[in-house]
């Protein structure tokens, strides 16, 4: 008997069942969210002296065209758990039907957005790495009881619905994280250059309302030490309030509890999120440095799994914000045992450096020809200050370069200002490409690239060919066979 | 096949571009009239001299263990694929392959980055390396 066969035969019947009333109105919500542009551009392109009745019937008739659908929706949405397999049908126009062997699914997440939360109710999203971008289901609104009693029917205990992360249990969290070190990420995490972009884009749209604000409040500082000092400690607050807040936001109660097989999650202040996870459907552990969080020896970790969640750069259910850099050997052998402790990393080629420099200053050149040419003497300046900056970027992205593997697993790790080291097993690779351009070649340099199942590849860049070709005879061989 | 593929998307973008330009940007119809023909001339360059060097370094090894290809003329790529991680195997024909009796054979792993695309097959090998594979899948995940 199979495990699949096993499941059907062990999991009751859950009857048809329909979403949270107030489903339809969170979907009007959300779809007049998406509209809500379009439809202010249609109010105000082309106004004359009033708003025509084709605008006025737009506006008030959108809402209730789509309202109506939404009900229709709600009305054909039905979900049950039959022969072990959980079964959705919808459709309004086109019906769709669609069969999730609850063997397969390993990755159950409840959403509480604004909204949500209004109507006491969560939104559950079902994975079981079937391929598709988003969640393979999305019960938009379900009763916060009913959808830990669904949860219970897909993690094979109905009889005992319960919350993900459970206080009163013995199990000790993975990682956790409080409002001052949540903070700590924040300021760590978003570059610099980026808080500056915003703050000045902010100042931009007050100046827009306030009559230049920021003009005359830049005009009204005495030009002292004490001043610029001013300046500077008001632009360090915002900083930290947008960066550290917007952190909180995300953040705020972070837990990662490992209960068995299970990986449990949860975070959020505003938007809350928990999650369950196989643990065995883990394949990428990403550790991300920014230099902030290099001096201050922390960095935050993103975990990639089959359903292809967590391997991006946002911000996803699946990561932990902050942990200092001498516990990621104790969350690494919770998550991965066998990449424990991890190794340390072979440096690469000396001729790595000269193609990272070659590269990088010649788009400074690029970039700082014309300058030079056409603003002298200053631009020559400025071109000096490019090539220099470019110099130091490419002697970074050189230090960052290292690769090791042991024990069936491989871990890289690559970056400039910002690093990230992939660890992930060796039988996890689908495939491995060996990649190499023009200059590489010149050089003497490859990258290898090895595929996971779902989500961005782990990467070794600019390492000698022969080292990448002994890297694959380690992994593929044994990997065939299994 | 190749060469077919390049004069028909080179003829394409100097007619549409040329089209366009007369549609919409007027003033730009007389400049069509001598870059359209200079996109004509570089097409038939490139179309009698880029596919038999793509050609040239396209190759793959069906292998005890997997499947290995290698292809990129500036760029060059090696893959190498487990017959133990292939999932499923697409044959397709496009118009220009059916005129030529080719098919292009497509390896389907669990990593939609996994580059395995045999392009260029005669159609009755294409059917005959599918099975092939399924079976050389059949004999690596044996006993799992």
């Amino acid at each position: 008997m199979t495990v699949e066969e096993q499941i059907a035969e062990e999991t009751p019947t859950l009857p048809p069942r329909r979403l949270h009333p107030a489903s339809p109105f969170i979907g009007l919500v959300f779809q007049l969210r998406q509209l809500l542009i379009p439809l202010a551009l249609s109010l105000f392109i082309g106004r004359g002296d009033g708003f025509s009745g084709f605008q006025y019937g737009l506006f008030l008739g959108l809402p209730v065209v789509i309202a109506l659908l939404q009900f229709l929706g709600w009305l054909r949405f039905s979900y049950r758990v039959a022969d072990g397999a959980l079964i959705v049908d919808s459709g309004v126009i086109n019906r769709r039907h669609r069969e999730i062997p609850i063997a397969r699914i390993h990755h159950v997440e409840e959403e509480a957005k604004l909204q949500h939360r209004l109507f006491g109710v969560v939104k559950l999203q079902i994975d079981s790495g079937g391929g598709e971008s988003g969640a393979e289901v999305a019960l938009d609104a379900l009763g916060r009881s009913e959808a830990a009693r669904l949860r219970a029917f897909l993690e094979g205990r109905p009889t005992a619905p319960g919350p993900i992360i459970d206080a009163t249990t013995a199990a000790q969290p993975i990682a956790s994280a409080g409002v001052g070190t949540l903070v700590i990420a924040g300021i760590t995490n978003v570059p610099f250059a980026a808080t500056i972009g915003v703050v000045g884009t902010l100042f931009q749209f007050a100046d827009e309302i306030g009559d230049d604000f920021f003009y005359e409040t830049v005009r009204r500082v005495p030009p002292t030490v004490t001043g610029f000092g001013a300046v500077v400690g008001a632009f360090a607050v915002l900083y930290v309030v947008a960066a550290g807040g917007a952190s909180v936001l995300t953040n705020y109660g972070f837990t990662l509890q490992r209960e068995g097989n299970e990986l449990r999650t949860q975070r959020g202040l505003l938007d809350r999120r928990r999650a369950v996870v196989d643990l065995d459907k883990l394949t990428v552990i990403r550790l991300d440095e920014t230099i902030m969080r290099r001096a201050l020896r922390v960095c935050s970790m993103r975990l990639q799994t089959i359903s292809g969640r967590g391997g991006g750069r946002g911000v996803s259910s699946l990561s932990i914000p902050l942990l200092e850099r001498s516990g990621v050997d104790g969350v690494v052998s919770e998550l991965m045992p066998v990449a424990s402790p991890m190794p340390p990393l072979k440096t690469h080629p000396p001729s790595a450096r000269r193609r990272i420099y070659v590269r990088r200053i010649v788009i400074a050149l690029a970039l700082g020809a014309p300058v030079a040419w056409l603003w002298r003497p200053t631009g020559l300046i400025v071109a000096g200050l490019l090539i220099a900056l470019a110099a130091c970027r490419a002697e970074v992205a050189y230090r960052a370069l290292g690769h090791a593997t042991r024990d069936g697993v491989l871990v890289s790790r690559e970056g400039g200002l910002r690093r990230e080291t992939a660890i992930t097993a060796w039988t996890r690779a689908e495939s491995t490409r060996l990649r190499s351009s023009p200059l590489q070649r010149w050089a003497g340099l490859a990258s290898l690239y090895v595929d996971v199942p779902q989500g961005r590849s782990v990467s070794v860049a600019d390492a000698a060919p022969g080292d990448l070709t002994e890297l694959r005879k380690l992994a593929l061989p044994a990997r065939a066979g299994h | 096949m190749w060469r077919w593929t390049t004069v028909f998307w080179g003829a394409l973008l100097a007619i549409g571009g040329g089209l366009a330009a007369w549609l919409f940007l007027h003033e730009l119809t007389s400049l069509w009239v001598v870059t359209g023909p200079a996109v004509l001339v570089a097409t038939a360059v490139a179309a009698w001299v880029r596919p038999p060097r793509v050609w040239s370094h396209w190759s793959y090894e069906i292998g005890e263990d997997a499947l290995e290809l290698a292809h990129g003329v500036w760029f060059h790529e090696h893959s190498i694929v487990p017959w133990s991680r292939v999932q499923h195997v697409d044959i397709s024909h496009g118009p220009l392959d059916r005129r030529y009796g080719l098919a292009q054979l497509k390896i389907h792993t669990a990593s939609a980055k996994t580059d395995a695309k045999l392009p260029g097959i005669e159609a009755g090998d294409a059917e005959k390396l599918r099975l092939d594979i399924l079976d050389r899948y059949r004999r690596a995940t044996e006993g799992l």
